[in-house]
């Protein structure tokens, strides 16, 4: 009886799958339409209804748009992974040595450091479009992949995600591996980030989008044969406003949701535990 | 939505650094040159000789198949001018996106040669003193754009100066379902010219079924500011003060007209009594409206043509009119639209302004022009291009498109016809499509709408032009 009565009822329970299942159908179906419209003839996708389920199948969009010859997508795939990668690698080394000095090294000012970190976060990023475009220039690397990256390599929000990682971490490990004779390098490799590992992938996966998403950046910054484009901008090169096909544009776009939609799908649970360790206390 | 945000904060922000970044951003535009003299001013084609290969920029928002027409079209000058110019393509998304990306490269001093830019954009590029008018080029080389159709330069020019080269050109147009006229016993040879007639038309058009749910609507287009502008135009009235921005910068943008109130009610007419459908600014479902059979008659650019051809391949027939007029009396001719080439100045030497103009020239000589018009449906602007026989053979295969060529060799040039520059354009073109939004789909009182928008853009015209000095 007491069993009984803490289960919800049937009512409810079912209420609550329903709500669920159209939830997940309202923010599914543009993936969906996504994803199945590329595999799709046109015609079959202005059909009103859209016969999304119609049954003739085709590649050959994906074809056509991963050849379209305005902007090749080979190239900008390749420069969107080495962008997403490189911003990656480059905040995970920044925001762990940056979060390491906070946390357990007696800098001076460290407070007063980490508030000017944070306060990079709340600068809104089209305001220093300008001023980056011209540091870059004046470095002299225009036409190279460097300047697609060499701004993004340090981040204030991986800074904090991972400083409230570490401030977590026992201070007793700390001082028996410090007593034990255990270096700066040695605790933060073999014992400090193993054990941070959900904040790591989370800003692994965040740092990885924010870089394959990129696209004002790209944008301003190419300006000589296409050499700098991400996939991001490439892919406008399908649309077309008089008689172009959609299915085209939906397969490209379906080529750029790709990685995210792995990473979304594989690091979800690393993604959520980390940005919840690092907000409760 | 995300677009519209990012625009305005980078537009602010833009603003906001010009001041700060002025300093640097002259002192690199300086660097570059080599015994080059103005901003402005037009070497002859001698710079070029003994000078090995000038390498150009050149940024564009061509998309699909007319990226694909561009990208040949520049593979061929690369061809003929191998070892003396080559030209880059850059590809930048939008015109939108092109017109801030240039703004940005302004300040960072990393500008193309050669920037596409679309119509509305024109006032902010004579403003922005980094280009060489066209017409300084035509000088130097003492020769004339007599072979430019004088309606399509007409917009680009101003005090008889063309500032830059008309590219890719469009025109509006009245589309009807030739197959549902002759089914309503109208001729499509005879397309409505007013507003009365289209009101008559779309009576006989409408067709309801048995539930007396409309099947098919008489009439049905976009509320896109674009037409609005046609409209103003096509009724000889000047969209904006001061001789239409030509006579000196524009204060105010003409929305809340006696043309315009009456074409709204007439709009908002349509709408009640069923004969038009509830469409709003988006272009692609007004399209789409038509290519499906839900309306007999539509508004749309020369550009859409082939697309509807293709479309409405056996489903229907498609003819053309002439885009109509609001009065029986209206004498004037609608403005053509799109984008336009322009050589950059600033920053640049003799020799890479020089190559620039090159490819410009060449991009506007008659086959490049029967090419580009042949395979992307864009109107020539070359008046010899018509008369290749590629081009020939297309309008041949494409009766419709005789309309067009008509339409523009009707119309008496003027300022009217030539269209309004302002600085604040795009702006006012949201604002023309909020008016008419108001006006047909919340049935606001067209004069109200109108002069609320009318107001609402002083502000923004009156910080544009006292950005660019007054």
């Amino acid at each position: 009886m007491s069993r009984r009565a803490t289960r919800p009822g049937v009512a409810p329970t079912v209420l609550t799958y329903l709500w669920l299942a159209v939830a997940a159908v309202v923010l599914l179906f543009p993936v969906l339409l996504t994803v199945l419209g590329g595999f799709l003839p046109s015609n079959a996708l202005l059909h009103q209804p859209p016969q999304l389920f119609g049954g003739h199948w085709t590649v050959r969009n994906y074809l056509d748009a991963w050849r379209q010859p305005v902007v090749p997508l080979a190239p900008a795939f390749l420069n969107s992974l080495f962008v997403g990668l490189t911003i990656m690698v480059g905040h995970l080394v920044t925001s762990c040595l940056a979060a390491y000095a906070l946390v357990f090294l007696r800098t001076p000012l460290r407070r007063p450091l980490f508030w000017v970190f944070l306060a990079t976060i709340i600068i809104p990023y089209e305001s220093i479009v300008v001023p980056n475009a011209l540091f870059i220039r004046s470095l002299g690397v225009n036409d190279n992949r460097l300047a697609l990256v060499l701004p993004f390599l340090a981040s204030g929000f991986g800074v904090f995600l991972l400083r409230q990682a570490f401030l977590q971490f026992p201070r007793e490990l700390r001082e028996a591996a410090v007593i034990d004779g255990c270096g700066h390098l040695r605790f933060l490799f073999t014992i400090l980030l193993p054990g941070s590992r959900p904040a790591l992938t989370a800003i692994a996966v965040w740092s990885f989008l924010q870089g394959w998403n990129m696209y004002f950046w790209p944008l301003i910054i190419s300006s000589s044969n296409n050499s700098l484009n991400t996939l991001q901008t490439a892919v406008f090169a399908l649309k077309d406003n008089e008689g172009g096909s959609p299915a085209v544009l939906l397969a490209g776009i379906t080529i750029t949701l790709v990685p995210t939609l792995l990473l979304v799908i594989f690091g979800q649970r690393w993604l959520v535990r980390g940005f919840t360790a690092g907000a409760v206390k | 939505m995300r677009t519209t945000l990012r625009r305005t904060v980078l537009g602010l922000s833009l603003a906001a650094l010009a001041a700060t970044t002025a300093a640097c951003g002259s002192a690199t535009a300086n660097s570059g040159g080599s015994g080059s003299g103005a901003t402005d001013a037009a070497p002859a084609a001698s710079v070029l000789d003994g000078k090995g290969e000038v390498s150009i920029d050149f940024w564009h928002a061509m998309t699909g198949k007319n990226g694909e027409a561009l990208q040949n079209l520049a593979d061929q000058f690369n061809a003929k001018n191998k070892g003396r110019i080559k030209v880059n393509l850059q590809f930048k998304n939008t015109y939108d996106d092109t017109l801030s990306a240039y703004k940005a490269a302004l300040n960072s001093g990393q500008a193309p040669d050669v920037v596409q830019v679309y119509d509305i954009g024109t006032r902010f590029m004579i403003d922005s003193k980094s280009i060489v008018p066209v017409q300084s080029f035509l000088d130097t080389d003492k020769t004339n754009a007599a072979d430019i159709q004088p309606n399509i330069a007409g917009y680009y020019s101003v005090d008889n100066k063309l500032y830059s080269m008309p590219f890719n050109t469009s025109m509006p147009l009245l589309y009807l379902n030739k197959t549902a006229f002759e089914k309503a016993g109208l001729d499509p040879a005879h397309p409505p010219k007013t507003l009365d007639e289209i009101t008559d038309a779309a009576r006989k058009l409408t067709v309801k079924d048995a539930s007396g749910t409309v099947t098919q609507y008489g009439f049905g287009a976009a509320l896109y500011g674009w037409f609005l502008e046609q409209w103003t135009a096509v009724g000889n009235q000047e969209y904006c003060d001061q001789g239409n921005g030509r006579d000196a910068r524009g204060t105010t943008v003409k929305l809340a007209t006696d043309d315009h109130v009456k074409l709204l009610q007439w709009w908002k007419k349509l709408v009640d009594e069923g004969l038009a459908p509830k469409l709003d600014s988006n272009t692609t479902t007004a399209d789409n409206t038509f290519t499906s059979g839900k309306v007999a008659m539509t508004l749309e650019s020369t550009g859409s043509l082939s697309g509807f051809l293709k479309s409405a391949e056996g489903k229907f027939e498609i003819a053309t009119g002439n885009y109509p007029k609001i009065n029986a009396s209206d004498n004037g001719g609608p403005i053509i639209g799109g984008a336009s080439l322009w050589v950059v100045g600033k920053g640049k030497d003799d020799q890479h302004k020089r190559a620039a103009w090159e490819f410009v020239k060449f991009l506007s000589e008659k086959d490049s022009q029967a090419t580009w018009h042949t395979s992307t449906g864009y109107f020539p602007i070359s008046k010899s291009a018509l008369d290749t026989d590629v081009d020939k053979q297309w309008v041949a295969q494409r009766p419709q498109f005789q309309t067009a060529i008509t339409q523009l060799q009707g119309t008496a040039l003027t300022k009217a016809t030539q269209g309004c520059l302002l600085g604040a354009m795009p702006q006012a073109r949201k604002a023309a499509e909020q008016a008419m939004q108001a006006a047909v789909l919340s049935g606001t009182d067209p004069k109200t709408a109108l002069q609320q928008q009318e107001q609402a853009m002083a502000g923004p015209i009156k910080d544009y032009n006292a950005s660019v000095g007054g």
